[in-house]
């Protein structure tokens, strides 16, 4: 375990055995005092200096007194995320546009039906209204107006 | 193996500080505290004064935890903690900081941090030259296997990977003998930084 202490000061750990240092290191606080001696070897080869004797052991003390912090991982959830959501947006958006697009086609067609039926009502019960009542207009054919609506689909 | 920054190393004990873990953060003390005692030594006269300054450093840090998402190096922003910190300590005792070159009248000539030695007193004078003596000493005798591969690492700054191809040994290999080396330098050091303890008022 030590070795891997070790390599983890030089960034040479294997990123899956460094949770098995720090649980180690949660069980035996001589790991810490051994990582401490090795920095501290380290900083007098660099020409570093000393670092204070017992600073480490004084600042555990002060930690322990410390609410345990938790920090929210929106930078790395949403990273995780970005992926499938674009992908998950992406087939959403080519469903929505064959939706709509077959949804387009058969819509109008519908309503077209529904239109004929309708005017050949309206039309079949104007031209009896206008005989009956003597109407001028009585040859003339009905004149067929439109209206869309925008934004109705 | 990739190699990887120290900043990457630095971020790893930090994600994992930040949930919850606080033996990491512990980690990342221990490897920052001779730089921030280093830099606060800039700004803070007194030895014992850079001790209280440095613990309140890193315990700040440890609450802002949350707050830092690795933008910058887990370094840079300690640094500025470190800094705010001094300062905020010295306005409450009404005093500014002074940097010791300002008293040195040249600030280019030589590191400012070197003229402000941590332990001011002989004895303590007298017992860090003793560790780095000792410590030379200690590489010095090193087979030779253990000595390259320790100063190629430290010093150089090395990865393992370049280092084998250097000594033409499996990484394995290196990861062993630096792990040696380092036992060997902190078998010796133990008993004279215990010593150094000793003799704090604490």
């Amino acid at each position: 375990m030590k070795e891997k202490l070790s390599a983890l000061m030089d960034g040479e750990l294997d990123p899956r055995e460094v949770e098995e240092v720090l649980v180690s290191l949660r069980q035996d606080r001589t790991l810490l005092q051994e990582w401490a001696s090795w920095q501290a070897g380290r900083d007098i080869l660099k020409g570093e200096g000393v670092a204070q004797a017992g600073f480490v052991e004084r600042f555990s003390r002060r930690l322990e007194a410390e609410p345990v912090v938790i920090a929210p991982r929106r930078i790395r959830v949403l990273r995780r995320l970005a992926v499938p959501v674009t992908v998950a947006a992406s087939v959403a958006f080519v469903g929505i546009a064959v939706w709509q697009y077959y949804g387009g086609s058969i819509e109008p067609v519908t309503a077209n039906q529904m239109a004929a039926e309708t005017e050949a009502v309206l039309h079949d019960y104007l031209a009896a209204h206008r005989q009956s009542e003597g109407n001028p207009f009585v040859e003339r054919g009905v004149q067929k107006a439109q209206f869309q609506v925008a934004g109705q689909r | 193996m990739e190699t990887r920054t120290q900043r990457d190393i630095d971020q790893e004990l930090v994600l994992r500080a930040q949930s919850g873990d606080k033996r990491a953060f512990e980690l990342l003390v221990v490897k920052y505290q001779r730089r921030v005692e280093r830099l606060l030594s800039r700004l803070v006269r007194d030895a014992s004064e850079i001790d209280d300054v440095a613990q309140e450093t890193f315990i700040r840090a440890y609450r802002a935890l949350p707050a830092f998402r690795g933008e910058s190096a887990f370094y840079t922003w300690l640094y500025r903690i470190a800094i705010n910190t001094a300062k905020n300590y010295l306005a409450t005792r009404g005093r500014r900081p002074q940097l010791a070159a300002e008293q040195q009248g040249d600030e280019e000539s030589v590191d400012i941090s070197e003229q402000m030695p941590d332990y001011h007193t002989p004895e303590t004078e007298l017992s860090n030259r003793q560790i780095v003596t000792t410590v030379n000493e200690v590489v010095e005798s090193l087979p030779d296997e253990l000595r390259v591969a320790i100063t190629l690492r430290e010093l150089e700054g090395l990865s393992y990977e370049d280092i084998a191809a250097i000594m033409n040994c499996p990484i394995g290999t290196v990861r062993s003998r630096i792990f040696r080396a380092r036992e060997a330098i902190a078998a010796r050091l133990r008993p004279l930084l215990d010593h150094v303890g000793t003799d704090k008022r604490w």
